[in-house]
């Protein structure tokens, strides 16, 4: 997980790696948009399914795969863990009592803790929905020349300065991972055991000893970063260069997306309208139908 | 006969206060540079020499955000006129560490971008990628991956991408401070092939001068922001005064031909030629091996080579490792194979080797970074614990360490961790080893905003301050001038002469051969040679494999009288004791 | 250790994928399946467990706001069919076996009602929605042939969400379908106010009548009954408040074409009620000839099916004010079979606050009582819970006992299986403590099927599951 090569893009030959970064960029803000707006967890969980399949796709390797399975499990777990406790929505089913809201001290002072269902499954959703992002996120991270990501971006009007925070933080994420390893041991050498006990004043210590030297460092880096590539001619004044010819394929394939996510957009405001009893198309009743079970 | 010259780079006046600063890092620099010309830019760490160079393609003050007087003009042009993206046409930046300034996957893509953000065609960028590739002799990883690359190989990457802009001069920031000798020796001459073949104008910021000095033609050195001598090269030999002030090293022949009073030269056998016009040189015996009796062993792929010679049999090594192999997950080769190492108490040891051969692998296990995946690492006879206070591990990168809020806590943090410090005080060590490193005073000064160098010693100082047995040190001269590395290698001698052992890390001859009692040289992951520096730097072939090069007062000693010298002083003083009397030049001993 | 955490790692994640991808999709997740012969889960083991499977998730609710979680069930009158209307909208069919041949889901609509054709062909279905449509399945795959809309009739109000649904349906011997639908409108003052009516469907969904023809019923209609030759539709209307009412009558019939009122017949509210009706009843003999039913108060009463004369009444619990409060035995279920009418009791009714427990249990809470058809009580049977619902087979009744609001014991939760008129207990499959919401027993007897609702308990923690349960007799 340390290592800064599982987090950088790497060239490939796979059909994800010879995707035109826009075809990438296009499939993920669609698929983030969707994952915005269906609720149905069957729907959320196949689009997480399918988001891992094109990681088999792209022959990710193992410790790639492990960084994602690590990252998707902190994210379900942790989701669901405090959704589980702090879901305050009705209704709620308590599915266990933790601590009984007799217990003396605590259980007075917290009125009970208690694990609710529908927060398991709330938080379950909502780890779908991150868990899906992080995954075409690292998907596109990956596979993608950063530069190339850069210059899809600034060819669609994106703001320099946000365009180089995009490549600074994609550029840097890996190397940071790295830098906590070293910082951590180096703290250990020095007589400090960072993850002893996980006790919130430690844990705050822990974050910032570990954070100075990293942001330390990082600022360094985003500077020779930023006078690198404005030596090199990307600046505020910059011209977008032209983007090269899209795919026909992979364009229709965009275009298809696009029009299907609008068609969702509309069917959501659809299903919305009709659920909040503001709207209701008796002879869409079959579609109705069929948003309620996948939308 | 007036000769005419194409200027191509002038500094009038120019002076530039930092943002929040009241003092000017550059003050009052007025410099010509002409079309052509390979200048060096030197000056002791702090000397403004970086910023200096920020002003060739506008980066100051077009994205500095500070105060810029006097004028700054390339090939007529000023910089104030030119946004810095136009400016990269005609300015080439390389920076330090190329791992801070490459972002792309593949080496074709880092090349190109500079080429499309001039908005060509894709045709032309295809061969302007492969022609900046062929210059930089990286014509055959046009499709590698940059991760593929090594150090030396990142760098001249670096270079082709701005290369592939055609600029008329190329300004580099101490480009060869993090290679390994190997990877600063092809970057070097990739950049005289560029100032020779092409004309393009070179403008190099850097400390190891030994390694620059034998290709500029001209030098300029700076100190406290102002420009303090300019000139050709050959004129700066003939100021050695200038460079010892300002902590600077000038390579070894040039100091043995100036301290014999002959013509300098950086080129051994012209040194050499030079000096045996003016003095009868007597052959030296042979080779009379100095030092600390230890190990001697050369080991090669051929097995072992020279005979053991036990040392220290009587006293326990600090610090031993039996049979350590090391190996990441996921590959086929092990980075280390069997090494067996020993370090006693008061070893000074230097650790060399070109890149990847294994040093720091080593010296990573041998601090507990890494675990070894077979065989022992042993402190004091017992199985190491990785306990704080018994080795000590600087970093190359000192940032890494540094994570208290003033130098104060930094430097006491290890004790207070090991509750050999009641409360955050202030010992009578920690107070000696700051004034020994000269971070004396800046005890409320928060860490991570002192310069490098200071950082460097405050995490040694914060290290030391527990009384290690073992110190390591990745790499602690990179990017120090020569002053800082004598502060710092006092500071370890003195803790050496208390019975430490030090093992450092170093791709510097010169240090190694001046400072250290022992080398171990490191080669494709295993010990192939472990020596005092006399023996070890006079194995040419095994040098040679492993990438590294003698120094260069070994290497003249040789040639002029079957020597093994390892410092400049050395040599001077078997020449002008042999040949007593035998110079009848200016600065002839006989005269004295 | 590396190679360990990794494999713990791969097998988390795989694991925490596999659960989530059963849990939002499988409701046979924890499908358990039985050997006959070998397992003996009931009381008495005269029926066996053949399947036990989760339905899906449901709210769960505690003793204080139970029993809103139903479910629908029904055996085809072949028996070789079960079919199950899950809260969760999924209509399921299932072999008597235990196998599933398909599961639909009604999306929109919210499952009120189910029957079977007695052809055994296909299965009927009554949803709440705002077309509250009555949908016809077919058995073999679960494709729908045809569906009829209610809104039309009864109007809907999306704003307000007051939807039109079919609330009961039957069908008669030649296969006509006779069904219910109604809509309830809370008003901003809190009045209630209710649009019924009765429709008659042709097998191939053809509406051939529909009761009143020009106007909705302005009470409530929960239930239906028809004779097998289908000449008689048998009703109660109800309503909440007290009022002046064009279908005030406690009991209608209408003609099988259903266009014209037969007869109806009333009876005077017990105080301290002002209002009476009939929740789960009334029962028409197949032949038509008597037609029983059960008032909210506890009053059972047999009807002449011809002219609905009140051939008898029988007070099975009389309102009593003790410590401060009205309680009685509500009435539920009334069944004839053969010669007996069975009538069930629920819980002990607080009538200042249903969701108050009573200071004291009436005694004829809880129960199964039998008369004859002269009025004679035969026998009755005391349960533990109540009788959240009844269905009966030869000489047999099922009876799915749930929740006791006072006594709060989940060991008395199953399904019951009584022989009528001896009332003596045939067996009885406890549930894992979750009340038994829903309950059928197919023609032939040889199989129960039940439903089982998750419970909250008083300390929070959650027993049973919402699942359905299969029995086999042996």
């Amino acid at each position: 997980m340390y290592n800064r090569d599982v987090w950088e893009a790497t060239p490939g030959e796979t059909l994800l790696h010879n995707t035109d970064v826009r075809t990438k960029i296009l499939i993920l803000l669609v698929l983030a948009v969707t994952i915005l707006l269906v609720d149905s967890p069957r729907s959320l969980f196949l689009l997480f399914c399918l988001s891992l399949s094109l990681h088999v796709a792209a022959r990710s390797s193992f410790e790639r795969w492990q960084v994602l399975m690590v990252f998707v499990l902190f994210g379900i777990w942790g989701s669901m863990t405090s959704q589980a406790l702090f879901y305050a929505r009705e209704p709620r089913t308590v599915i266990a009592c933790l601590l009984p809201p007799g217990t003396p001290g605590l259980g007075a002072l917290t009125g009970g803790v208690y694990i609710y269902r529908e927060g398991l499954e709330y938080g379950a959703i909502q780890a779908l929905r991150s868990g899906t992002m992080l995954a075409l996120g690292l998907l596109l991270n990956w596979t993608t020349d950063p530069r190339q990501i850069l210059r899809s971006l600034l060819g669609w009007k994106l703001p320099y300065e946000l365009g180089f925070m995009l490549i600074t933080g994609l550029r840097f994420l890996p190397v940071i991972f790295q830098e906590t390893a070293v910082v951590l041991v180096a703290q250990r050498l020095r007589g400090y055991e960072p993850l002893r006990t996980f006790w919130p004043r430690r844990l705050l210590q822990t974050a910032r000893q570990t954070l100075f030297p990293i942001l330390a460092r990082t600022l360094r880096r985003a500077a020779t970063l930023a006078a690198s590539v404005e030596s090199r001619g990307f600046g505020r004044g910059l011209i977008p260069p032209p983007l090269p010819q899209w795919p026909r394929g992979e364009s229709w394939f965009c275009r298809s997306l696009i029009i299907a996510l609008a068609g969702v957009i509309f069917l959501k405001v659809m299903d919305s309208l009709q659920f909040n009893g503001l709207f209701y198309l008796p002879a869409w009743r079959g579609i109705y139908d069929v948003m309620k079970v996948w939308l | 006969m007036i000769e005419i010259k194409n200027e191509i780079v002038a500094f009038d006046g120019v002076s530039f206060t930092y943002k929040h600063r009241s003092i000017p890092s550059v003050d009052n620099v007025n410099m010509r540079v002409d079309a052509g010309e390979f200048l060096l830019l030197t000056g002791a760490t702090g000397c403004g020499k970086s910023t200096l160079l920020k002003m060739l393609n506008g980066l100051i003050p077009h994205e500095s955000g500070g105060c810029l007087k006097g004028e700054v003009t390339i090939d007529g042009v000023s910089t104030r006129d030119l946004p810095v993206a136009a400016m990269s046409r005609m300015v080439g930046m390389v920076f330090q560490n190329p791992d801070d300034q490459v972002f792309s996957t593949t080496v074709f893509a880092e090349v190109a971008f500079v080429l499309e953000n001039m908005g060509m065609e894709q045709e032309k960028i295809e061969q302007r990628v492969a022609e900046s590739l062929r210059l930089t002799g990286l014509s055959d990883k046009t499709k590698a991956s940059v991760h593929s690359l090594s150090g030396g190989q990142k760098q001249r990457l670096a270079l082709a991408a701005v290369l592939a802009a055609r600029p008329q001069v190329l300004a580099l920031d101490e480009p060869i401070s993090q290679l390994d000798p190997q990877g600063a020796a092809e970057l070097m001459q990739v950049l005289q092939r560029l100032n020779a073949d092409l004309g393009i104008t070179i403008i190099i910021v850097e400390h190891r001068l030994h390694e620059v000095l034998p290709l500029c033609s001209k030098v300029a050195i700076m100190a406290s922001g102002s420009l303090l001598w300019q000139g050709d090269r050959e004129e700066a030999y003939r100021c050695p005064e200038l460079f010892n002030t300002h902590g600077l090293r000038l390579p070894q022949p040039v100091t043995i031909c100036q301290q014999l009073g002959v013509t300098p030269s950086t080129d051994i056998k012209e040194a050499v030629a030079a000096i045996q016009q003016c003095y009868m040189v007597p052959r030296s015996q042979p080779p009379i091996i100095s030092g600390i009796p230890c190990e001697l062993a050369h080991k090669r792929k051929d097995g072992w080579k020279i005979g053991m010679v036990k040392a220290y049999d009587i006293k326990l090594p600090s610090l031993r490792t039996r049979h350590l192999t090391f190996q990441y997950d996921g590959t086929a080769q092990p980075l280390l194979t069997g090494v067996d190492f020993s370090l006693y108490p008061g070893e000074f040891v230097a650790l060399m080797g070109s890149n990847g051969a294994g040093k720091s692998t080593l010296l990573h296990l041998l601090g507990g970074l890494l675990k070894p995946k077979a065989g022992s690492i042993e402190i004091w006879g017992r199985k190491h614990t990785y306990t704080a206070n018994e080795v000590g591990v600087v970093l190359q990168n000192p940032d890494f360490m540094l994570f208290n809020s003033t130098v104060q806590e930094e430097v006491t943090f290890a004790l207070q961790q090991q509750g050999r410090l009641a409360q955050a005080g202030w010992t009578e060590h920690c107070q000696d080893i700051s004034q020994r490193l000269g971070i004396n005073g800046m005890e409320k000064e928060f860490p991570l905003a002192l310069s490098r160098g200071q950082r460097l010693r405050v995490a040694l100082a914060a290290v030391l301050a527990s009384r290690p047995s073992v110190l390591l040190l990745d790499e602690p001269t990179t990017g120090q001038d020569i002053g800082h590395i004598e502060d710092i290698v006092g500071v370890l001698q003195a803790y050496a002469a208390q019975g430490g052992s030090i093992v450092f890390c170093t791709h510097d001859t010169e240090v190694a051969a001046r400072f250290a009692d022992r080398v171990v040289v490191m080669g494709a992951g295993e010990i192939v040679a472990d020596a005092n520096p006399a023996s070890v730097f006079q194995d040419d072939a095994m040098l040679a494999a492993c990438g590294l090069k003698a120094p260069a007062a070994m290497l003249l000693s040789r040639a002029l009288y079957g020597g093994a010298a390892l410092r400049a002083e050395e040599v001077v003083s078997y020449v002008q004791q042999g040949c007593l009397g035998s110079y009848a030049g200016r600065n002839a001993v006989a005269q004295h | 250790m590396k190679k360990v955490i990794s494999f713990a790692i791969i097998l988390l994640f795989c694991s925490t994928l596999v659960v989530l991808g059963l849990h939002i999709f499988g409701v046979n997740s924890q499908k358990k399946s039985f050997d006959v012969s070998e397992t003996r889960q009931t009381k008495t083991g005269v029926y066996a467990k053949v399947l036990e499977t989760v339905l899906g998730q449901t709210e769960v609710y505690n003793y204080q706001r139970m029993g809103f979680n139903k479910g629908f069930i029904r055996f085809s009158p072949d028996c070789r069919c079960l079919a199950v209307g899950s809260e969760t909208g999924d209509v399921l069919l299932y072999t008597t076996e235990g196998q599933l041949i398909w599961k639909k889901n009604m999306g929109l609509g919210k499952l009120t009602a189910l029957e079977f054709a007695p052809d055994s062909q296909t299965v009927l279905v009554g949803e709440t929605s705002q077309q509250g449509c009555l949908l016809s399945l077919r058995v073999k795959d679960g494709s729908e042939l045809w569906r009829q809309a209610s809104d039309h009739n009864l109007g809907v109000n999306i704003k307000e969400k007051t939807y039109p649904g079919f609330v009961a349906i039957r069908t008669d011997a030649q296969g006509f379908i006779y069904a219910v639908a109604q809509r309830y409108v809370k008003q901003a003052d809190k009045a209630s106010e209710y649009f019924s009516r009765i429709y008659k469907f042709a097998p191939n969904g053809e509406r051939l009548g529909q009761f009143p023809v020009d106007s909705n019923m302005d009470g409530w209609v929960n239930w239906l009954d028809v004779d097998k030759a289908g000449s008689k539709v048998a009703f109660c209307t109800g309503n909440f408040d007290p009022g002046s009412y064009q279908y005030n009558q406690l009991i209608y019939c209408i003609d099988g074409n259903v266009q014209q009122l037969l007869w109806s017949n009333t009876a005077e509210c017990t105080p301290p009620y002002q209002t009476v009706t009939m929740r789960t009843s009334p029962d028409l003999t197949p032949d038509g000839k008597y037609a029983a039913g059960i008032t909210s108060d506890g009053r059972c009463f047999l009807y002449a099916g011809d002219d609905g004369r009140e051939l008898w009444r029988r007070s099975i619990s009389k309102p009593q004010k003790i410590g401060g409060v009205y309680l009685n035995a509500a009435g539920s279920f009334a069944y004839i079979i053969e010669n007996y009418a069975v009538f069930t009791t629920g819980n002990t009714f607080n009538k200042a606050n249903w969701q108050l427990p009573t200071p004291v249990e009436q005694p004829n809470s809880n129960s199964v009582f039998i008369f004859d058809l002269s009025g004679t009580l035969v026998n009755s049977y005391k349960l533990g819970g109540m009788v959240e619902q009844m269905a009966v087979g030869p000489k047999m009744a099922a009876l799915a006992i749930g929740r006791n609001v006072r006594a709060k014991d989940p060991a008395v939760h199953g399904f019951y299986i009584l022989t009528i008129p001896e009332a003596e207990l045939v067996d009885c499959a406890q549930t894992e403590g979750g009340p038994a919401v829903a309950v059928d027993i197919s023609a032939d007897g040889r199989y129960v099927a039940g439903i089982e609702a998750p419970l909250q308990l008083d300390d929070g923690s959650v027993i049973g599951a919402y699942k359905l349960t299969l029995l086999v007799r042996r």
